[in-house]
């Protein structure tokens, strides 16, 4: 009898609430406002960060998890003074042979160039396109996989031959129609010389609105032959995932000593790793989480303030209804359910309406930006039970003042 | 008594009512019992008018089933640092079955010691005892259960839910003692069948005449079957015709073994209950059959 009491009285609490509601379309409406613009901005801004979760770990996919990259400057950083980044020498043939001897616990050694140069064949021309100088280990450092053909093997490095491995960009924009087997072989001139199509490279996507396919890969001797060898090289050095620090204290040793770097001065180089885009990029989007969880609360206190206001009104409307439940037999527990329910479920009903425009926010974010959006349906579920939340907390007081009106003086109310 | 009533009720709602408490015996008893008594205290309570505090204090005191008992009930209220006292040593018992009618001029304490009696509020000082339960001692919870058991309201202004049908206004008190769905239905249409509504059982209150709405209210106070209906100016906003009604179908209710306390105003509604309390100034100046308190004109009363 308990049960069945407590169940027919939220039963009725339900039903009493959502009455309410429906009775009062436009008010509820209005009133949720502060909860669905809450809810729509953290459902956007969350639904573009899962978006740029998921193709910045596609994209970070391309820079190994074990592989180490020695580079002049470290990535990413702000904080190295510009005159000694200035000042270092480059890095160039000399360390990549002393570490492709020296260092025994790497398994492979790719050096890159990169540039920017004009590549034309077939009648067609594109510009701007970058290019990479390196060696037959590249595919081994994990920046991608070849579609079709072959990739640059040592004796392309060696006679510093004219051939070329065309990234997807590339290869469809010079032979558009044809399939990558059938480029093979093909004559193209990368600014004015030609070359020997190699290879074709599978398609990696874009991340940020960037195309990176927009890439042509040739030995690193035809570079530096081509472009001058004065540029920095990046050598990406791989090693087994358990010893990478041992690799990393290897690489110093061998570079301090190449580059003869006086025991009492820092190192002129940097070991990089794709850790570092990992923490960056996380601080980016903590960031972008912080202002999203602000931005949320703020706007749900409002919201909640809001509920509390159209609440009170409610009760105030209805206090003749709630000393007649009470002179039914309403508890004091029963009228405070009745309208916590009332409160929860308006607030809940504007988190669901702020989820739709929030996700339809970030659809139209994602459509006319570079930005992605995916949704994970737990941030469709915070959304609604964070409002439903905030309904309850918020309707709590209107509720506790409906539960303890007296009875006598509610029913007299006019 | 019954020839003022029994033209507009036998005529008009005699096939609907059945007696339904355990009806005809504690009627019969209280006809035979109660009944002398309380009319010789109302002839006391008809020659002297002052008589009847202590007289009804007596009848509190040797009737040990009394339904209501009241003893010194005061309740003050406070307004602006003046203490207004709405009662002021009221004791009055009531037994089951009985027909009370409360008369007495506005502001003389009527709705408040129905509010009392309805266990809505508390009094000051006193002690009531409502079925032999000393109601002081409750909780709010309690009090909440004992208004939804035991006392079934009737207001001057209906007091329905606009929105809800009027089935569904009847089975409120039924949701808040936990009776399932299925069986609140039916006793609900029962209680509707039974005050003469069966064609507008799925009317909302904005569908249906004064008379019809507190039809309905009726009909939910008794869905319930609780021991005592209250009713406070049942007929306040009925036109005559419609207010006879409605008293026709208390007069069968209280045929059938209900007991009822109603306020009124009209003299002549009072007349024709069995037994009438006068309220003056928060006391009781008159204690007896409907008739005599009723012709009791109010200047009388307060002269004395
Ligand atoms: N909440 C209150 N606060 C202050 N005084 C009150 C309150 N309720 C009632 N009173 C006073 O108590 C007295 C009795 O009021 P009550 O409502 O019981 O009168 P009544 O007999 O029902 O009158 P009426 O016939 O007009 O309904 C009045 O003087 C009234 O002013
Ligand atoms: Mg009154």
């Amino acid at each position: 009898m308990r049960i069945g009491r407590a169940i027919s009285e939220l039963v009725e609490g339900l039903r009493i609430g959502l009455g309410a509601l429906a009775g009062n379309r436009l008010r509820t409406l209005l009133t949720t406002l502060g909860i669905v613009i809450g809810v729509m901005t953290v459902i956007a801004i969350v639904a573009i960060i899962q978006g740029l979760n998921k193709s910045f770990a596609d994209q970070i996919s391309g820079l190994g998890a074990s592989t180490l990259y020695v580079s002049k400057h470290q990535w990413l950083s702000l904080g190295d003074d510009w005159w000694t980044r200035r000042n270092r020498q480059s890095i160039g043939r000399r360390e990549l042979k002393a570490i492709e001897e020296g260092a025994l616990l790497a398994r492979a050694v790719a050096p890159q160039i990169g540039g920017r140069v004009t590549v034309s064949g077939n009648g067609h021309e594109l510009s701007r396109v970058s290019i990479a100088g390196t060696n037959a280990k590249y595919l081994e450092t994990g920046a991608g996989t070849l579609r079709a053909g072959r990739f640059l093997v040592e004796a392309d490095v060696d006679f510093s031959r004219n051939v070329v491995v065309l990234g997807a960009d590339v290869a469809d924009q010079l032979f558009p129609g044809l399939e990558p087997e059938e480029t093979l072989g093909g004559r193209v001139r990368i600014n004015g010389r030609g070359f020997t199509v190699q290879g074709v490279m599978e398609r990696r996507g874009s991340f940020l609105g960037q195309t990176q396919d927009n890439n042509v890969f040739v030995p690193v001797t035809t570079f530096q032959r081509l472009l001058g060898s004065k540029r920095s090289m990046q050598i990406a050095v791989v090693g087994s995932p358990e010893e990478l620090s041992k690799l990393e204290d290897e690489l110093v040793g061998l570079l301090r000593r190449v580059r003869r770097v006086p025991p009492e001065k820092p190192d002129d180089f940097s070991i990089n790793r794709q850790e570092q885009f990992l923490k960056i990029y996380r601080q980016l989007t903590g960031a972008l989480y912080g202002v999203a969880v602000g931005v949320g609360l703020i706007t749900l206190i409002v919201g909640g303030i809001g509920i509390m206001n159209i609440m009170l009104v409610s009760v105030h409307e209805r206090t003749r209804e709630i000393g007649l439940r009470r002179a039914l037999g309403a508890r004091k527990r029963t009228i405070l359910v009745q309208f916590l329910i009332e409160s929860s479920a308006v607030a809940a009903a504007g988190g669901a309406i702020g989820t739709l425009l929030g996700l339809a926010v970030a659809q139209l974010v994602a459509l006319v930006s570079p930005l992605a959006a995916a949704v994970t349906p737990s941030a469709v579920a915070l959304g609604f039970g964070f409002s439903a939340i905030v309904g309850l907390i918020f309707g709590s007081w209107p509720a506790w003042r409906a539960a303890n009106l007296d009875p006598v003086e509610a029913l007299r109310w006019e | 008594m019954s020839s003022e009533e029994s033209p507009k009720n036998s005529g008009r709602a005699a096939a609907p009512v059945q007696p339904e408490k355990t009806s005809r015996e504690p009627s019969s008893t209280r006809s035979g019992s109660a009944h002398p008594e309380r009319s010789s205290r109302g002839a006391s309570g008809g020659s002297g008018v002052e008589g009847p505090l202590e007289g009804s204090v007596e009848v509190g005191a040797d009737a040990a089933p009394a339904l209501i008992a009241l003893e010194e009930i005061r309740r003050t209220y406070h307004v602006g640092g003046e203490e207004v006292r709405a009662l002021d040593g009221v004791s009055v018992a009531v037994g089951r079955g009985e027909w009370v009618a409360i008369v007495g001029q506005s502001g003389s304490g009527k709705s408040t010691l129905m509010n009392i009696v309805g266990c809505l509020d508390t009094p000051t000082s006193g002690r009531y005892r409502l079925n032999g339960t000393d109601v002081r001692g409750l909780s709010d919870d309690e009090l909440a259960d004992l208004r939804n058991k035991e006392i079934g309201f009737v207001f001057q202004t209906f007091q329905l839910l606009p929105r809800s049908t009027a089935l569904a206004n009847v089975e409120l008190p039924l949701v808040y003692r936990g009776v399932p769905r299925r069986q609140r239905r039916e006793l609900a249409e029962e209680a509707l069948v039974r005050v003469g509504l069966e064609q507008r059982m799925h009317h909302r209150p904005n569908e249906l005449s004064g008379g019809q709405r507190q039809r309905v209210a009726v009909a939910r106070a008794l869905v319930g079957r609780p021991a005592l209906l209250l009713a406070d100016e049942p007929t306040g906003n009925l036109d005559t015709a419609t207010g006879e009604e409605i008293i026709g179908l208390f007069t069968e209710l209280h045929e059938a073994g209900n007991t009822i306390v109603l306020v009124t105003h009209e003299p002549k509604l009072a007349a024709r209950c069995p037994r009438a309390v006068r309220l003056s100034d928060g006391k009781v100046v008159a204690d007896g059959p409907g008739v005599e308190v009723a012709s009791l004109q109010l200047p009388r009363a307060v002269g004395t």
